[in-house]
């Protein structure tokens, strides 16, 4: 199938600018989800203490926890609480609630003991979040947005694409023109990664713009309003108003028993406590039970031990199961390690595809680059390797900033946002675009790969120590291949592009009608 | 506007129209479609949810490959115009 002459050169140029002005944010989100995959195997490393293995059994657990919420329900604790209970890569208790004026407050609480010490860092969660852009004012319709636009980089990729796929898969040629030498790779990349490209944008959009946009409107629309028929579709009911009556604190063991009877072949791992210290208090204990694409489960129990509602792993109707789906999908749940490194490998893929894209872009116009091309060049530059250095920023930040400074956890935030836009702002001012791109590629690898050594100096640990926590040492290995491939990076952009197109005076390369390299 | 034959290459008017305006047109289709189809609640919030992310990506394609600008736009605002009439209808 061909293309006529006007409906490629059109749908070249929607792929192309589409690819260009979200390129920042897509390499950038595509970064922060490879990194989010491993969110849980990070926290050994984030969290020092939580490294040496813990012996006390559930029940010890469980008491430690009834022990705290006794000394403090009813009287100057929390009436909201979320307990994440002991795991493989975290052996000690996490709780977190909202205290007076609304601000976070999470402790660690050993489960043997009870020593309680406040959380020293919340590095993988946070960048799980900034992956969606939650951390932002309206950050997840940005980030739908920017899924949405993925989704036409990707269809128009595959259309222009028509009649040429299989030849364009295997076709590379390192010696030819620059242009072509990134042609090839973007195609290669982009070919190869359509599907997992395709998967990623729509499922990504489906969960943001859904909790952005169509909720609050569907509500309205499909349910008429009645915001509980919507939330009782999703399998999550709003739970009972506080009755004003003074109650105990709820017993979790009885509660978490109560809730594997309901579901016994799910793995309850979170408490999430409502109402402590009123006679309607109830707990939504958080369970896994993979089933195809439906994992989470939800067992709500009441302070006194009633069964009141059951959601079983994919919900109760075919919009939870949709929505659901879409998020065990996208975070390639649905099976084991083997398949969150194949998607690590295809996200690291995806953003350099969509760096590549940005330089065919670029040589296209490198012959005479207008105002607003050399603007887009900069900005991208700063901003793809901002993204980068941004996330060593905030390895680097959780590794030195001390662990007694008042709102740390909230510093590291600020780390990587101010190392993301002051990455932009340099590439602004900075005379040359790759060259910007190039240091911070090459000082973003180069953290990476110090950081195991710096732990471990730390931490007074050998360095890739298999005999250690796996956790750490796999982290060790992971950090040290993301700082080679960005060394890399950094090396080839100095090596293939050695200089800045600014200064020729000759027409831009128009599109092709048909491209024929 | 296009000689015969061929068609005008996009100005910045209707790159507007592809770029703004066909994917709200388009976003605002996907929710008055959760307020119209006729199946259950729960379905039209599948619909919604299912149609969203293909719809206001392929918008500023066909905006694109309209015939003329005022064709883009008035594709634009037709498919607006339904929909937020539908919307409006539909809302309590």
């Amino acid at each position: 199938m061909r293309l006529r002459a006007h409906t490629y050169r059109l749908l070249w140029e929607a792929h192309a600018w589409a690819g260009a002005v979200a390129s920042v944010l897509l390499v950038g989100m595509f970064l922060l989800g490879v990194a989010s995959l491993f969110r849980h195997e990070l926290v050994p490393w984030q969290e020092p203490r939580l490294r040496a293995p813990v012996a006390a059994d559930e029940p010890r657990a469980l008491a430690t926890l009834q022990a705290w919420l006794d000394a403090r329900v009813g009287r100057d604790g929390p009436s909201t609480l979320d307990v994440d209970l002991p795991a493989p890569y975290a052996p000690w208790m996490r709780l977190e609630w909202r205290a007076a004026g609304g601000l976070k407050q999470a402790v660690w609480v050993q489960p043997a003991t009870g020593e309680e010490v406040p959380e020293r860092s919340d590095l993988g969660y946070f960048l799980f979040l900034a992956h969606f852009l939650y951390p932002l004012p309206g950050g997840m319709a940005v980030a739908g947005l920017v899924a949405v636009v993925l989704l036409l980089v990707v269809g128009t990729g595959l259309i222009i694409q028509l009649g040429r796929l299989r030849r364009e898969l295997v076709r590379f040629r390192p010696r030819e023109a620059l242009r072509t030498v990134w042609g090839d790779l973007h195609k290669v990349l982009g070919g190869l990664g359509t599907p997992f490209q395709a998967v990623m944008a729509w499922t990504a959009a489906i969960i943001c713009l859904n909790a952005a946009v169509l909720q609050p409107v569907v509500v309205r629309t499909a349910f008429q309003g009645d915001v509980d028929a919507g939330l009782q579709t999703l399998g999550y009911p709003r739970g009972a108003k506080p009755s004003g009556q003074a109650a105990p604190a709820p017993r979790v063991a009885a509660i978490l028993d109560r809730a594997r009877e309901a579901l016994p072949d799910a793995r309850h791992y979170r408490f999430s406590l409502r109402n402590l210290g009123d006679a309607s208090a109830y707990a939504d204990v958080r369970g896994l039970a993979r089933d195809g694409l439906a994992e989470f489960t939800t067992v709500r129990v009441a302070g006194d031990g009633r069964l009141l509602h059951v959601r079983r792993a994919g919900g109760p109707s075919a919009s939870a199961k949709l929505l659901e789906g879409a998020y065990v999908l996208h975070s390639g749940l649905y099976s084991g390690m083997g398949l969150r490194l194949a998607y690590a490998l295809l996200g690291l893929f995806s953003a350099l595809c969509v760096v590549t894209g940005n330089l065919v872009w670029l040589e296209r116009r490198a012959r005479s680059m207008r105002r607003v091309d050399v603007a887009l060049a900069r900005l991208t530059a700063g901003g793809c390797g901002g993204a980068a250095f941004a996330i060593a920023a905030v390895f680097l930040a959780n590794q030195l900033l001390p662990d007694a400074l008042p709102l740390r956890v909230e510093w590291e935030h600020r780390v990587f946002f101010g190392a993301w836009c002051a990455s932009v702002l340099g590439g602004l001012v900075y005379p040359r675009a790759r060259g910007w791109a190039r240091w911070l590629l090459g000082l973003s690898g180069a953290v990476l790969v110090a950081l195991p050594w710096l732990d471990a100096w730390r931490n007074a640990r050998r360095v890739f120590d298999p005999a250690g926590s796996p956790f750490v040492f796999f982290v060790d290995l992971g950090l040290a291949a993301l700082g080679a491939a960005f060394l890399l990076s950094a090396w080839a952009i100095g090596r293939i592009a050695p200089h800045d197109p600014d200064g020729a005076r000759v027409a831009p390369l128009g599109v092709p009608a048909h491209e024929g390299r | 506007m296009s000689a015969a034959g061929t068609r005008a290459r996009p100005g910045w008017r209707w790159v507007l129209a592809a770029a703004v305006g066909a994917p709200l047109a388009a976003l605002l289709a996907s929710l008055a479609l959760s307020a119209v189809v006729p199946v259950s609640p729960d379905l039209r919030y599948l619909v919604a949810c299912v149609a969203v992310a293909p719809l206001m990506a392929a918008a500023p394609c066909a905006a694109l490959l309209a015939r003329s600008e005022a064709r883009a736009w008035a594709g634009v605002a037709l498919t607006g115009c339904v929909s937020l009439l539908l919307l409006w209808r539909a809302l309590p």
